[in-house]
């Protein structure tokens, strides 16, 4: 088991955004963590990453307590992140950005720019190496969050609505790198607005209403399973299904 | 699209290359600039032309690469100042040796100073700065010990490297000046091809971001002020060699604060060359309006000043070096990338 989430709640003033979720991350699978607006998806995200530091419960990651440990040192352990609202370092090349997650595992910079360039290429961004990243379109922008977060050589890679704003063919694409990673041997957890995506990417699924565990899956099981439906589409669809 | 890496050098290559091509050059004719000028007057604009180039390249490791302004940088050249003079005139240590022990109290008290105050950001963390120095100044004009309001004078006791006094010529001091922003431009060079280069534009680009791929913001910008602070320490002590007299008004006063950072602004702040294009355009334009309109005129200086950073602002944002394509950075805003700003695509 690479990461436990055990009993997390958050609260933030009188909202309740995660309330007592607990789920497992297996090493190697890809996980996908759904649910509807303010469902508490970014919530829990976030104290995965150690942004945030959930009012209780507890995170471990191999075992080891994370729950207070902050981003930095989540991302030395091996997580890494995207954002849901794109955060590149805009004035910096795609190149320069990528080796900023490379200097998370050498002092080189001739090692950081190896690690990088090797990262730019899986990724397929290799024409945009001297782009600063301001310049890119959308799509190329997430792209670059993801070769950024790999570069740190995460054992764990959390994905925020990476889909989104995508175009079917550019999200194809997206789904075709997602692959590529996880056969890279590394562990996702995609947190996903929509399903339809999602789906067919992922081993198994954990939708989240209202800050709490709904229901958790397999993929196709999901989509018939009742409260699903509920929670996305509302009563009235349920009644006439 | 082919996923093939482009030939040749990347745009960083590239840039280093002019870099270090450019900065031979104007280190080659610095060197003999001044036998061409006997003239006192001109060769004393040149020493503050390297001095607040060195000054503001020491600025500019906090304030331009890693983003955090300071307006107190008066407070650490004041500091290595009165260290360096301090330690000649009550326990007889040479300047050369005091003034590495400048550098150094003037890093552990940018700690000191920034340990609260990077609890702050942006414009309060700037605020931070100037009351800080402030306070430090009003301490030693009412401070005995180091002289008070009245300053203490530097001792002549020959001329020599160690003691670091030349009474009959200024040119070694043009030399050692030249030495000091010499030393801070190589510093500088060498800042932004390494992890800390890196991590601090990060930190001054997108912090958030920066934490999520490990970077500690609290240390990264803790170094830079200790590094930034140690290179404005050693600065102030060759100052007040040059001068040969100190007080807190000279040596600490808050227009001083903002003369260290003005040249990296108007020359391009997070640049290798601004604070030095700024310096050389700033410098001799605010002596020779000081001299030449003098008396019934003073303030005119600070006028110009503030023409300076309005012109910049609104025609050259990023700056002065944004002319000359020289470093090559990219323009903060979303500008296309084909702009005046220099900022290059590989073909």
């Amino acid at each position: 088991m690479l990461l436990e989430v055990d009993g997390v709640s958050q609260r933030f003033g009188g909202v309740l955004a995660n309330q007592d979720i607990s789920l497992t991350i297996v090493a190697g699978e890809i996980l996908g963590l759904i649910g509807p607006n303010g469902a508490g998806k970014t919530t829990l995200f976030n104290a995965i990453a150690g942004a945030i530091k959930p009012t209780t419960g507890r995170i471990l990651f191999e075992g080891r307590d994370i729950t207070s440990l902050g981003a930095s040192g989540c991302a030395d352990l091996g997580i890494a992140r995207t954002f849901q609202v794109v955060r590149n370092f805009e004035t910096m090349t795609v190149l320069e950005n990528i080796m900023v997650g490379a200097f998370n595992r050498t002092g080189s910079t001739a090692e950081a720019k190896r690690k990088a360039l090797e990262v730019l290429d899986f990724t397929g961004m290799s024409l945009r190496r001297d782009t600063p990243a301001a310049d890119l379109t959308p799509p190329e922008k997430r792209r670059l969050e993801v070769a950024r977060a790999l570069a740190t050589g995460p054992k764990l890679l959390l994905l925020d609505e990476v889909m989104t704003g995508l175009t079917p063919t550019e999200a194809q694409a997206g789904v075709q790198l997602v692959r590529d990673i996880r056969a890279s041997g590394v562990t996702i957890l995609m947190v996903e607005h929509v399903m339809e995506v999602l789906m067919p990417l992922v081993d198994r699924c954990v939708v989240l209403n209202l800050g709490k565990v709904l229901v958790e899956g397999k993929p196709a099981d999901i989509v018939r399973h009742p409260d699903v439906v509920t929670a996305y589409l509302g009563e009235r669809y349920r009644a006439s299904a | 699209m082919p996923a093939s890496l482009p030939a040749g050098l990347d745009l960083g290559e590239r840039r280093r290359r002019r870099q270090a091509l450019s900065g031979l050059v104007v280190l080659a004719i610095l060197l003999v600039l001044p036998l061409g000028i006997g003239d006192v007057y001109v060769r004393n604009i040149l020493i503050l032309t390297l001095m607040y180039t060195a000054l503001s390249q020491a600025w500019n490791i906090l304030g331009g690469y890693c983003g955090q302004i300071s307006l107190g940088h008066a407070l650490y050249f004041g500091i290595g100042a009165y260290v360096s003079t301090l330690l000649f005139t009550k326990f007889g240590v040479p300047p050369m040796l005091g003034m590495v022990a400048a550098g150094f109290v003037a890093a552990l008290i940018a700690l000191v100073v920034s340990w609260p105050c990077f609890r702050l950001s942006g414009h309060y963390y700037a605020i931070a700065t100037i009351v800080i120095a402030e306070i430090v100044y009003l301490l030693f004009l009412n401070w005995d010990w180091v002289g008070g309001a009245l300053g203490i004078n530097v001792p002549f006791r020959g001329e020599s490297w160690v003691s670091f006094q030349f009474r009959t010529a200024k040119l070694p001091y043009y030399y050692a000046f030249l030495g000091l922003a010499a030393v801070l431009w190589l510093a500088s060079y060498w800042i932004e091809n390494s992890k800390w280069g890196f991590y601090w534009r990060a930190v001054k680009d997108n912090p958030i971001a920066a934490q999520s791929l490990g970077v500690r913001l609290f240390r990264s910008k803790m170094v830079a002020a200790a590094a930034s602070a140690f290179f404005t320490g050693i600065g102030g002590s060759f100052y007040a060699q040059f001068v040969a007299y100190i007080d807190p008004d000279s040596m600490m006063n808050a227009q001083l604060s903002i003369l260290i950072c003005l040249p990296a602004v108007l020359g391009g702040i997070g640049t290798l060359w601004g604070p030095a294009v700024g310096a050389a355009v700033l410098i001799p334009l605010t002596e020779v309006t000081r001299s030449y309109i003098g008396g019934s005129g003073s303030g005119t200086d600070l006028i110009l000043y503030g023409v300076l950073i309005m012109a910049v602002a609104t025609l050259k944002p990023e700056g002065l070096t944004g002319l000359f394509r020289i470093d090559g950075r990219i323009k903060p805003a979303a500008a296309p990338a084909t702009g005046p700003s220099g900022s290059t695509h590989a073909a």
